[in-house]
Order: C-alpha cells, then sequence, then structure tokens
C-alpha cells in the first residue's frame, strides 16, 4: 500500500483512537471499532485491500 | 562501611562515610561565598565541578555523610558523556560503564522492535553508557574532594532560607550546632524533596501517571550482551511490563510493573520479589544463581517548577523537574541543567555577562523539560496505558508489529536526546540557518565528531566560548585570527579554532587538520564558514560565510543576556 501515514500521524491516530474507545465506554467499544472499521472500508473503496487487511489482523492474534 | 538495603552490606559497591568538619562559620569567622551549592548528589556535584572549571568557588551542603544508596539513574547518554569529557572525567566513565546501542522489545515473548540508536565510527562517544549512580556519584565527588575550588561540607542540613537583593541566607544544622551562610547565588540541587523549594513556598505542577513498578537489582552472571530490554504482557508478569538493563559488576536492573490493586506494603516483601524475579529469570532462560542487591518502588510523574530561577537562587535537577524514567532522562536532563546553569552564573559573578543572562537559564532548560515530557509521557503512556482505550491501541500496535513494519516505529523508547535552544533569547542570526543542510543548527549542542583515532573536536574546544573557522586554505583572514580582538575579550575567553583540510600551524591558534572530511562533512562548511560555540557546547549562532559584524552582535547579545546592544 502507497499512501500510508507518516510517524507523526500514526502517533495522532494512536491517541485519537484510545481517548474515542474511552468515550464510547466499555459496554460499546466492540459496536464503536466495529462501525469505525466499517466506515474506514467503504472510504477505502477497495475490496481487495480491506481483504488484505483483514488478514493482516487475523495474525498473530 | 558497605550496605544495599536497609543497611544490609552491598555486593559490589564500598559506600564510604566521610567526616564532618568544623565550617569557619562555626569557628567565628564568617564571609559570603560565591555559590553555595544545597545537595551533593550527581546534579550539584556536576555544579561544583563545572563552576571550579570556570574558576568559581563553591560550597556544597549534603545532609548525607557518604553517596546515594542504590543504583537508581543507570544510564548516561552520549550528550552527558560530552558534559563529562568537558570536565576531564569521560575516560574514567568510560573504563567502569558498559556502553550499548540496542535494545528488543518483546510482545507476549515474541520479538516486536529492534531499537538501535545512531551510532557510527565518527561518534566519539556511544549513544547509551550503563553505571550505577553510586558509580557516577563516586567518580564525580572523588574530582570533587581533589578540588580546592569546592568546599563540601557533608551532615549540613538546610533549614530556612532567606534572600534579598544582595544575598541568600542559609541555615544549616550539623552535628557540632547550627549556623547561617551567605551566598552570592544558590544551586538547589536538593533532589525530588528539595527543602529549598519548600522553603520558598514553591511547588512542582504536573501530572501523576497510572502504574507502578518495581525496581530491583540482582548479581548475576550472564553473557548476555548490554542492551535494553523491554517485555510487554510477558507470560512471567501477564498484562504487565518489564524492562531489563545490565549494569558493570554483573548487576542487572528489573523493573517490573505491579498490578493497580495489589498491596504495595505486600509486593514489597522480599519473599515476594525474589518470587517475582524468579520467573522473569526462568522466562529469559537465565538459570544461573542469583542474589537480590537492591530494589525500591517507582510511579511515573511529570512535575515541574514554573520557573527555574528565583532571583538568586536557581533550581537544578530534580529539584526543579521530575520526569518519568522511560527514556532515561532524569540524570541527564539535571546534568544538561547543571552545566547550563554554571557557566552562566561564572560568567555573571565574573562580571563578563549581565545578570539578565541567568534569567535565559529558565527559559532554556524549563523549556527542554518540557520537551522532555511530550516525549516521556508518550512513553510513559506506551509502557504503562493510563486507560482502556490507551491499553486497546497499544496492544493493537504490539500485536499488529508482530508481522508488520509500519506500527514498530510508535514501540520507540524515545532515548533521551539533548535539547536544542531553538527558541532561547541566547540564539541569534536563525536565518543563517537556511544556508545550510545539515549541520548542527543554532541552539544545538555540536556533533563530537572523531580528529583522528585518539583525539575529537570536545578536544579543541575551549573553557569560554569557541569559533570553529572552516578554511580551505592556509590564508586566513586576520580579523578571524584575532577575533578575540574585536570582541573585547581576552585570548583564553575565546578559543578560535581553524579547521583545514591542510596540514599546517599557525603561532599560538589551534588548526584542526580535518584529513577525513569528517568535519566539513558533518558540519556542511565551506571555505569561510563558521560556527559560534557557547561554553556549554551549544551553538549560538553559524553562518556559512563570516560575517564579523553578525559574530559580534551575537556574542554581546549573549553577554547581555538575549538583549541587543
Amino acid at each position: 500500500m502507497s499512501n500510508q501515514l507518516s510517524e507523526e500521524d500514526l502517533e495522532k491516530a494512536l491517541e485519537m483512537l484510545a481517548v474515542a474507545i474511552n468515550e464510547a465506554g466499555s459496554e460499546k467499544e466492540m459496536l464503536f471499532l466495529s462501525k469505525l472499521c466499517f466506515v474506514l472500508a467503504n472510504e477505502l473503496a477497495d475490496i481487495d485491500l480491506l481483504e488484505n487487511a483483514i488478514n493482516k489482523v487475523n495474525a498473530d492474534l | 562501611m558497605v550496605r544495599s538495603k536497609d543497611g544490609q552490606q552491598s555486593l559490589y559497591f564500598d559506600y564510604r562515610e566521610y567526616d564532618f568538619e568544623k565550617p569557619e562559620e562555626l569557628q567565628g569567622k564568617s564571609s559570603q561565598h560565591s555559590v553555595v551549592i544545597v545537595g551533593a548528589g550527581p546534579v550539584g556535584l556536576t555544579a561544583a565541578l563545572e563552576l571550579a572549571r570556570h574558576g568559581i568557588k563553591s560550597v556544597l551542603l549534603d545532609d548525607k555523610n557518604t553517596v546515594n544508596e542504590g543504583s537508581r539513574a543507570i544510564c548516561i547518554a552520549r550528550h552527558s558523556m560530552e558534559c563529562l569529557h568537558q570536565l576531564g572525567l569521560a575516560k574514567k566513565f568510560e573504563d567502569k560503564s558498559l556502553p550499548w546501542t540496542h535494545g528488543s522489545s518483546f510482545y507476549r515473548d515474541r520479538l516486536v522492535y529492534r531499537l538501535e540508536m545512531p551510532h557510527s565510527e565518527a561518534d566519539k562517544y556511544y549513544p547509551m553508557y550503563n553505571l550505577q549512580q553510586q558509580y557516577i556519584e563516586q567518580l564525580l565527588l572523588d574530582e570533587v574532594i581533589a578540588s580546592d575550588m569546592i568546599e563540601l561540607r557533608w551532615q549540613s542540613k538546610v533549614c530556612d532560607v532567606e534572600q534579598n537583593e544582595n544575598a541568600v541566607s542559609l541555615r544549616v544544622e550539623t552535628p557540632a550546632g547550627d549556623y547561617s551562610i551567605r551566598s552570592d547565588y544558590v544551586l538547589a540541587a536538593d533532589g525530588a524533596r528539595s527543602i529549598v523549594r519548600h522553603q520558598l513556598g514553591l511547588k512542582l505542577e504536573g501530572d501523576a501517571y497510572e502504574g507502578r513498578y518495581v525496581i530491583a537489582d540482582i548479581q548475576m552472571k550472564s553473557d548476555f550482551p548490554t542492551e535494553r530490554r523491554a517485555f510487554f504482557d510477558p507470560s512471567s508478569n501477564p498484562g504487565l511490563t518489564i524492562l531489563i538493563h545490565k549494569q558493570p559488576q554483573n548487576i542487572w536492573r528489573i523493573d517490573y510493573q505491579i498490578e493497580d490493586d495489589v498491596d504495595t506494603d505486600e509486593e514489597l516483601k522480599e519473599e515476594n520479589i525474589r518470587a517475582r524475579i524468579a520467573a522473569v529469570l526462568t522466562m529469559i532462560g537465565e538459570t544461573t544463581e542469583w542474589k537480590l542487591e537492591w530494589w525500591s518502588l517507582y510511579k511515573a510523574y511529570t512535575l515541574a517548577l514554573d520557573n527555574y530561577r528565583h532571583n538568586r537562587i536557581l533550581f537544578i535537577g530534580d529539584a526543579a523537574h521530575l520526569v518519568p524514567i522511560f527514556g532515561v532522562r532524569g540524570l541527564n536532563s539535571g546534568i544538561a541543567d547543571a552545566m547550563n546553569a554554571a557557566w552562566k552564573l561564572a560568567y555573571v559573578i565574573q562580571g563578563q555577562a549581565q545578570d539578565a543572562l541567568l534569567d535565559t537559564y529558565s527559559p532554556e532548560r524549563r523549556g527542554a523539560t518540557l520537551d522532555v515530557f511530550e516525549n516521556a509521557s508518550k512513553s510513559t503512556k506506551f509502557m504503562t496505558p493510563p486507560t482502556r482505550g490507551h491499553r486497546l491501541m497499544r496492544d493493537a500496535v504490539l500485536s499488529l508489529s508482530i508481522s508488520n513494519e509500519f506500527s514498530r516505529p510508535l514501540i520507540n523508547p524515545r532515548q533521551s536526546q539533548p535539547y536544542t535552544y531553538i527558541d532561547s533569547p541566547l540564539t541569534s542570526y536563525r536565518n543563517r540557518d537556511a544556508e545550510f543542510e545539515h549541520g548542527p543548527g543554532t541552539g544545538a549542542p555540536i556533533l563530537n565528531s572523531r580528529i583522528n583515532d585518539t583525539d575529537c573536536l570536545l578536544d579543541y574546544i575551549g573553557l569560554g566560548f569557541s569559533g570553529l573557522y572552516f578554511s580551505d586554505s592556509e590564508l586566513i583572514d586576520p580579523v578571524v585570527l584575532k577575533i578575540q580582538d574585536k570582541l573585547g575579550v581576552k585570548e583564553e575567553g575565546f578559543t578560535i579554532i581553524i579547521i583545514t583540510k591542510h596540514s599546517f600551524s599557525l603561532e599560538n591558534i589551534v588548526v584542526v587538520h580535518d584529513r577525513r572530511d569528517e568535519l566539513f562533512s558533518s558540519y556542511d562548511a565551506e571555505n569561510g564558514s563558521f560556527y559560534l560555540i557557547r561554553p556549554d557546547r551549544h551553538v549560538s549562532a553559524r553562518w556559512k560565510n563570516i560575517n564579523i559584524d553578525e559574530v559580534v552582535h551575537s556574542f554581546n547579545q549573549t553577554m547581555n543576556g538575549g538583549k541587543s546592544e
């Protein structure tokens, strides 16, 4: 994948997501994360890339 | 006398005890000293030595009669080693310590990140050295005791502090009774529980972080190389974090996080510490015998004073700020504080600079602290995630990093780096930085490049200010050679260093033959380039082609404490 975040933006993403998870709360964090994945999948607009990402995340669980 | 924890014998360090000697104030004499330093820890000792190097006498007060107990701060960064080089002590520290360049981070026992700190043959010193704080203090202390510029008073506890526009007065408790000591200036180096800070009614402000660590030293023979090892969610400490460092004398530091809900007193019982360490050693495959040496409890804070200067009192080290241990910034920040405060005090006391120069201590070093906070906060959040969200994201990064490159930089422990005084009132002609593509910029410390097999640039840097003039010709502008006349300083107050691609000599001038093109290259210099260097090795300003008028203005601006003439 050629479009990657810079290290600085990765750090920002880490913090933003951590804060957002906290705001969702433990009862709704799964729903929040699932919705976020689905929104990002739609914005990615590439089903092959999504499948790659799923495989990447599934590894080493 | 030897001891480690709770009066027990240390396995490797001999704690020498020093006698109390009756000071002049208890013998009916009294004089106003130039500088009194409160606290003879590594930061106070460094400040005393740097003041002495600049010709300033000091009195050093400490309430103990020996060095601090335990290994405490064990990592000396390259920039601190360069400070020690200036004090003439680097060789002794090199001989005693263990250098390292690498680290490994593991997630559930799988390697996820390999730390490689920049290091090349051109660097005189390694990025990091491990040495127990007792040795750090003892090496500094031996030098202090040998100096006739420093009077070290043991068992001297400061109990009251007053100051007016002319002096600071300290009340001191000793085994022979109380006395008052007066001085022009005080350096408060009395640590996290600073009495001077308390007496002035000042408070450290900032944050406390989640997570507690037991810090333990063991003695164990192992051939494992010197490097930093971090274990996240390891089998021996599920859900928590462990750090392991090698120290000299077969001493190993094992820091392990403890659960939030466990009872601290229970956790600090020796049998429980032994059980935790045994589990860690089994996990990393160490099967040899080991002995427990020392332990302590640690919690991370980012706390600092709003201002490090209060009239005639400057706060240095932990008295001014507390930083998390992750990234090894506590001792290294303190040493930089001491060097910064000491040369400025020396210049003001000797009448070479205006009092306003001391006003630049706080913005420079507090700026460094805030930079440390930013980096250390990230490291600390990663080591001990403060919330569920941070914990989930941290674990996601670690899990992804087993097989993916992109997330691994987020595991970087962000080891201590020297701070660039980019916004300091003492930096000038920042627009000249744009003339360079690389090299140490305005406010940054110089690069201590090797010149040949034995010498490095710091060997030639002077006691006061220095000027690096790059030349590819033997014909040097006489104005450059006599720049001291332009600056209105004596020759010993400014060292001009000619860096040349040819081998030649000049009477009473330092000429460095850059035969490897190391300096020209690393400083992005060409014929006529000039770097103005402060006594603490930071760049005041630099010019691709020297402009004498601007050099003079920059120098004078520093002497005026950042104010233009």
